[in-house]
């Protein structure tokens, strides 16, 4: 059985709100009477109900084949150029731990890093990570963990995150700033920025609960519930060991829908942003489809980004050469990474032989480094450097892609079984 | 179900070889073992070894933090009822069965009294959305496990969140044991006959979601059972340890019994089966890993004592 039913069953009905007590009634609207920022999507209106699914389900292109040699290739090809790169089991504990000494909890009043912990014998690398090796050193600094100040933007990003898991598993959400409170409230995870929220003015308060009762209106409008068949769960994690098991790349997925199927991709994977559209959201998703990829045999068939400011819904059907393209990001990364840990070049495959300095950081083409000094406001970079959190910000800011560090990497996609040989190269 | 699934199901009840499991001499030598480890040590606190301890991780146990619940800690016995609801037939997917199940849950705890329960007090006195974060978690953990195996052809041989097996070790300073299996397979002989999980009963009583009131194997005393375990994380060197250590540690506690034969593994993180059949060997090994363990155990205690 495959995840997907050929057609929805008569289970897909629209979500009806529910409202207790005293709640505010948040009202779902038909599913086009959206408000008027959903109708600026690049996409028009945004899509809802039975077509929101349909279009995650159809992406446009046959579902890829379950393909275990090309799971096989490309793990080959990330361990050779790790390897290339001087990466060796006895090397990994020691960088682990200097990188947990930036992440360790205690060093700021955001929560810690809950990847960064705890693996003494094992490098793991998320997508936070990753991005974080990917800019410029400048920039790195300025958005560390302990520099993140908590904004309004981050906090709504929080509660839309919870109130979009709830909607999904119960498919309600009463009164969504009680819900969205409880439920970050539940454990010590997120109890600096619950406490932060409890002391906003009531000012800022009031700003952060009509943006949150609005996305979670909108969330209302435009997610059916999910046929069971579909197995809808939420905050899913991914793990593949890389290098013989020294390095693990993890990732949290905000959605993953379909069963694992032997014979075709069966998977889609969906984070949810509810900041403004970037780039580097594309990178993540790919990430996400490689890591799935690589732990199961069998690529998703879909890997998308659903934006809660807006309704907009980005699905890349997954292929090759974007698996490809992602192996070659990640070794990018890695080498930046090791470098910026070992305080020196390292040399390896030839994505990692141009470290993602000065100009070729895209946090700089987003967002340039005087600006970011002017304000010390790291806000706008934070989105990106959320971990799948869906951390909101300032309004969008246009990512020249032209400036990406691996947009070169990405023109140069080619094939797996070459990708192997140029490793190698 | 997927051929995968169905295939992972038939080996998981596939005829075991016959192996010797003298649950006797491992235990005679684990106890040696585990006394000459806490030679030196001044009695005290307990020290607990775990699945987990055997792959190195290890925590202070004389800084135990304050129990809270999490809906880390329910996911487990929340996702097992809700397979097992699904294995009935009653829901055809895990995410449907959440809410009756939980309602069910809180219904018999609040007819019968808390202290036969554990959760449900917490889950029952928490708001609408926090509760959505443990039906989540329970519905996500739960996921993973209903997709790995073709349940129907497992059938009612399975039970489904059976308590902990327990096992001290005598000595100076008491070393506990505590191994844990998701599910209990019953490879052959008569299935359970749990209320809810026989054909006969499925109509009937259920089982109590969370810690069964008694020791519910005492119908497959003679029978061969597999284990399956749900593990965190990703399998490490110690893999087949660490599967083992559950078998071990029901060897030990029950020495009457059948050593459990097999032990499946579920790495849902790294979307990973791995099976292992229990013999001799793999028994000395694993306490072999277990004296590591206490060893550590020791060496971080003594370590404490030499800061204080």
């Amino acid at each position: 059985m495959f995840v997907t039913p050929i057609l929805q069953t008569a289970a897909m009905f629209m979500t009806a709100p529910t409202t207790r007590g005293a709640s505010p009634v948040i009202s779902p609207s038909e599913p086009h009477a959206a408000s008027p920022s959903m109708m600026t999507g690049s996409h028009g209106t945004p899509l809802a109900g039975p077509g929101l699914l349909e279009r995650l389900r159809m992406t446009g292109r046959a579902r890829p084949q379950a393909d275990p040699s090309l799971a096989a290739e490309l793990g080959a090809g990330i361990d050779s150029g790790l390897a290339a790169m001087g990466l060796s089991a006895d090397g990994l504990p020691a960088l682990e731990q200097r990188l947990a000494l930036e992440w360790a909890p205690g060093t700021s009043d955001t929560p810690a890093d809950p990847f960064a912990t705890g693996h003494r014998d094992r490098l793991v690398v998320t997508p936070t990570r990753l991005r974080r090796a990917l800019i410029c050193a400048r920039h790195r600094e300025l958005t560390a963990p302990s520099a993140r100040p908590l904004t309004v933007a981050m906090a709504c990003g929080a509660l839309v995150d919870v109130l979009f898991r709830q909607l999904v598993t119960t498919g309600a959400i009463g009164d969504p700033i009680e819900d969205g409170m409880a439920a970050l409230a539940i454990d010590d995870y997120q109890a600096p920025l619950v406490a932060w929220i409890n002391d906003l003015s009531e000012s800022e308060r009031g700003g952060l609960m009509t943006e949150v009762c609005r996305q979670s209106e909108d969330l209302l409008a435009r997610w059916p519930t999910f046929d069971p068949a579909w197995m809808p769960r939420t905050k899913d994690v991914l793990r593949a060991g890389l290098a013989g098991g020294a390095v693990e790349l993890m990732t949290r997925v905000d959605l993953v829908i379909g069963r694992p199927a032997a014979s075709e991709g069966s998977v889609a994977l969906v984070d949810v942003i509810s900041g403004p559209r970037r780039l580097e959201h594309r990178a993540d998703r790919h990430l996400e489809a490689l890591v799935e990829t690589l732990r199961t045999g069998a690529s998703p068939f879909a890997a998308a980004t659903y934006y809660t400011q807006t309704g907009e819904l980005d699905v890349d059907p997954v292929s090759p050469e974007i698996l490809v393209a992602a192996s070659q990001r990640l070794l990018a990364g890695m080498s930046a990474l090791v470098s910026q840990v070992l305080g020196r070049p390292v040399a390896g495959c030839r994505a990692g032989e141009t470290l993602p300095l000065g100009d070729g950081c895209p946090a700089c083409a987003a967002e340039p480094l005087a600006a970011l000094a002017r304000t010390t406001d790291a806000v706008g970079w934070m989105t990106v450097l959320g971990e799948g959190e869906g951390l909101a910000d300032r309004p969008q800011q246009v990512t020249d892609p032209a400036h990406h560090p691996y947009v070169g990497l990405s023109d140069d996609i080619t094939r797996a079984p070459q990708f192997r040989h140029e490793v190698a190269a | 179900m997927t051929g995968r699934a169905h295939a992972r199901a038939s080996a998981l009840v596939a005829p075991v070889p016959e192996h010797d499991r003298q649950i006797g001499v491992v235990r005679d030598h684990l106890v040696a073992a585990v006394a000459e480890a806490m030679a030196h040590t001044a009695p005290g606190g307990l020290v607990e070894v775990t699945g987990a301890s055997i792959d190195g991780q290890w925590s202070n146990p004389t800084a135990p933090e304050e129990f809270r619940w999490k809906p880390a800690f329910v996911r487990r016995s929340l996702g097992l009822a809700l397979v097992r609801a699904c294995v009935e037939g009653r829901f055809k997917a895990p995410a449907t069965a959440a809410e009756p199940v939980v309602a069910e849950a809180l219904d018999c705890w609040r007819q019968t009294g808390w202290r036969t329960y554990h959760w449900e007090p917490w889950l029952a006195g928490l708001a609408p959305g926090a509760r959505a974060v443990v039906l989540a978690e329970a519905v996500t953990w739960a996921s993973a496990l209903w997709v790995a195996f073709d349940w129907a052809a497992l059938g009612s041989r399975c039970l489904f969140g059976a308590p902990n097996d327990l096992w001290t070790c005598p000595g100076p300073r008491t070393v506990r044991l505590k191994g844990r299996a998701d599910v209990q397979v019953v490879l052959a002989g008569d299935a359970y006959s749990l209320p809810g999980t026989s054909d006969d009963s499925q109509a009937g009583d259920r089982q109590t979601i969370g810690v069964p009131s008694e020791d519910p194997r005492c119908t497959a005393d003679t029978s061969s059972v597999a284990l399956i375990s749900v593990v965190s994380g990703r399998p490490g060197e110690l893999w087949q340890e660490e599967l083992a250590f559950p078998a071990l540690v029901a060897g030990l506690r029950w020495p009457s019994r059948p050593v459990p034969a097999r032990v499946v593994g579920l790495w849902p993180d790294a979307a990973t089966v791995r099976m292992v059949d229990i013999d001799d060997r793999l028994l000395g090994a694993t306490s072999e890993r277990v004296v590591a363990a206490v060893r550590r155990a020791h060496s971080e205690l003594a370590i404490g004592l030499t800061a204080a």
